[in-house]
């Protein structure tokens, strides 16, 4: 037991090395909330260091990796969003965010420890064909002889089997409570994402009791209780593509800014998280590359549609890139082009490239005359983003009807009857319709509406992705079906946004006509 | 006299009752989902969840009858207390063990796969051509030499004292019990490992 708040902590305190440089513009929750998912990001280095070496796991190797991964990733940190001299009076304003105080490292260490403990104690888990023989068989096999392999890099992604890789050399030999621990960060940031979004307007008790509500029912979703236990890449890449879209809005909606020509120390410090959480969304799943695309494009919007600078986009390349480039680095110097049923060595190869450049359009589009103009006006790139989904979808059912017809029908039947969902998708539909009928009542800010775009995206992604490859099968172990999972943690946050719109809309009517 | 400026979002009484009746609506469609945290148990269609503190216990919960490879590797693991150095498992494995074997897309597959094995003990598992079938008294034989280790769904360790860091995997005659073996142990009439693929 003691072994599982080892790990824990470990992780946690890797996390908290690497952001340490931005502490004081994340704030102590969220400093400390997001220290375990970005620790965990650690243990793909080991796996690159091991890989490299081509050395079993053992405690001196594990340790010096870990510990290259620290100064590293504290670098990373510091070199492209620790404060600097021009933005430090930002944290001198009332209400700018502190550096955690000492007792906050205590709180959350304490924490986790006791949520692995408790986990670990009560020997809780559940796992499929897939948790034994891709998860576990690539973690004791990296474990064991510390080669990538194509079906590690190509098929399940590198994150989990280093994760429980680290778990077996803490003398674990079941990993189970990465999983309820990343839950239970997806549900704390939900929960503190609709209570911070709402309106002032509303009291607090109102705004803490939609909050509560509203994770609450998440948190009793069939898929969700599912997926806290089951060992699978599915609670992980929820929990990086929330904690990335998140990032997001913190850097770009939240914080007043400086005034300067540049991104502020709270902006970069949230696009940096941004960028390693879509890291950690790539490295858990073989699509999780396709998946980035989606967050570089709502950075993109974000950024033109706030006039910011390029450092916001360079930035989250950063975070992004450095990892993921450092884990299929590894794996192209030692594998090559590795070939494989999804995610070949070429194509990984051609994906990150394009993500560069993509990102690097991204950040400098606006040089080109005439273009910050266009780009700048609200709603022409979100529009054409939107057009070029559409496009797309349209391409892929002229070009295949049969076969999109085919995956189409059994992904809407996997949502609506198939999938073990029960009426989880009719709610969500019907919440996303109601939202749209009432769409001037409650929306008075930007956000939403990109928001609602990340979650358009998401599932233009998944059907690109799972629409060309097979047509999948009417089963809650169809491909799709599982991934439509990452998604409903952002639906239940766009769901605070409406509530607490059409609260404050109400209060406020009521108020005024009352005045 | 008091100005009241009013939001240019703000609405009229008929958009407050509007605002009202989203949220009877919302409201009803958190019902929907309480109804379904209610029936969550008799529809659950994922992965159940199960008690297990080790690999062996997760292993032995699963149902496929493919799972069996890992828990073969759980065995020699144990014995090797590690990686093993070489694991043989037969050529003819077809019915080696009394098991309905896993269906994927409708075609069968083998149950015991060295491909499902290695991953887990490092790799070094190796086909050669042996009878897998041994009679009780050789499974009483071993009991004899060694320690019998008992891992779920009828696989079993011999553990003894020898200096055999190779194992083979064998079966008893009806095949319901899955038996790794250091190489030592072995019947004298196992075939030549010669044929070793």
């Amino acid at each position: 037991m003691i072994a599982a708040a080892a790990f824990a902590l470990l992780t946690l305190a890797l996390g908290w090395l690497v952001l340490a440089p931005i502490r004081r513009p994340l704030g102590a929750v969220a400093f400390h909330s997001v220290a375990y998912p970005i620790g965990l990001l650690s243990w793909t280095a080991v796996a690159c260091a091991s890989a490299l070496l081509r050395h079993a796991w053992t405690w001196p190797l594990v340790l010096a990796s870990l510990t290259v991964f620290a100064i590293a990733g504290f670098a990373l940190a510091h070199a492209t969003a620790a404060p600097r001299a021009g933005d430090r009076h930002l944290f001198a304003t009332p209400g700018a965010p502190k550096a955690p105080a000492a007792w906050t490292y205590a709180a959350a260490a304490t924490t986790l420890a006791a949520v692995a403990l408790a986990v670990q104690a009560s020997a809780r888990t559940a796992a499929a064909y897939d948790s034994i023989f891709h998860y576990q068989s690539s973690a004791i096999w990296l474990f064991d002889t510390g080669r990538f392999t194509p079906a590690i890099t190509g098929a399940y992604g590198a994150l989990i089997p280093s994760t429980i890789a680290g778990n077996l050399l803490v003398g674990l030999d079941w990993t189970a409570t990465v999983w309820p621990v990343l839950a239970l960060h997806v549900i704390a940031w939900v929960g503190i994402e609709i209570y911070g979004a709402s309106s002032a307007r509303l009291s607090r008790g109102i705004r803490a009791a939609l909050a509560v509500t509203l994770t609450a029912l998440l948190a009793t979703t069939t898929p969700f209780l599912a997926h806290t236990l089951y060992v699978h890449s599915h609670m992980i890449s929820a929990c990086y593509l929330l904690l990335a879209v998140l990032a997001v809005r913190r850097a770009f909606w939240v914080m007043p800014r400086d005034g300067g020509p540049d991104a502020t120390a709270t902006e970069r410090a949230w696009l940096l998280v941004a960028g390693v959480a879509t890291a950690g969304l790539v490295l858990a799943r073989p699509d999780g590359l396709a998946y980035a695309f989606g967050i570089l494009a709502l950075v993109a919007i974000a950024r033109f549609e706030r006039a910011r600078g390029a450092g916001t986009v360079l930035t989250f390349l950063a975070g992004l890139l450095v990892p993921v480039a450092a884990v299929y680095g590894t794996a192209l110097l030692r594998l090559g082009f590795w070939t494989g049923p999804k995610l070949s060595g070429k194509m990984t190869a051609a994906l990150i490239a394009a993500l560069l450049l993509v990102g690097l359009i991204a950040a400098f589009a606006d040089r080109v005359p005439g273009a910050r103009g266009l780009f700048g006006r609200r709603g022409v790139l979100l529009g054409g983003v939107l057009a070029a989904n559409a496009a797309l979808v349209g391409v892929m059912a002229i070009r295949n009807p049969e076969g999109f017809a085919a995956s189409s029908a059994n992904m809407i039947g996997n949502l609506t009857h198939s999938g073990g969902y029960g009426n989880l998708w009719y709610v969500l539909a019907a919440l996303v319709a109601l939202s749209l009928a009432t769409w001037r009542s409650w929306t008075r800010r930007r956000w939403p509406a990109l928001m609602l775009y990340a979650i358009v995206q998401f599932f233009v992604i998944a059907i690109a992705v799972h629409g060309t490859s097979h047509p999948g099968r009417l089963s809650p172990a169809d491909s799709f079906s599982r991934v439509a999972f990452h998604a409903v943690p952002l639906i239940f946050v766009y769901a605070g946004y409406v509530v607490g719109g059409l609260l404050e809309t109400y209060r406020e009517d009521r108020d005024v006509e009352s005045a | 006299m008091v100005l009241t400026v009013r939001p240019k979002h703000a609405l009229t009484r008929s958009g407050r009752i509007g605002a009202l009746a989203a949220l009877l609506l919302l409201g009803a469609l958190a019902a929907v989902l309480l109804y379904d945290v209610a029936t969550l148990a008799s529809r659950w269609a994922f992965p159940r969840p199960i008690a297990a503190a080790g690999f062996a216990e997760v292993a032995g919960a699963q149902g496929r009858s493919r799972t069996l490879n890992a828990l073969v590797a759980i065995a020699a693991r144990e014995l090797a207390d590690g990686p093993v150095e070489s694991l043989l498992v037969p050529e003819d494995r077809k019915d080696i063990v009394a098991v309905e074997p896993d269906s994927f897309a409708d075609i069968e597959q083998q149950t015991i796969d060295p491909r499902l094995i290695a991953p887990f003990v490092g790799g070094n598992v190796s086909v050669s051509a042996y009878e897998p079938r041994v009679a009780a008294s050789t499974i009483a034989a071993w009991e004899n030499q060694g320690t019998i280790l008992e891992f779920p769904r009828g696989v079993f360790a011999v553990k003894a004292d020898t200096n055999s860091t190779r194992y083979m995997l064998y079966a008893n005659e009806t095949g319901t019990a899955l038996y790794v073996v250091p190489e030592d142990l072995a019947p004298a009439d196992a075939d030549s490992k010669a044929g070793t693929e």
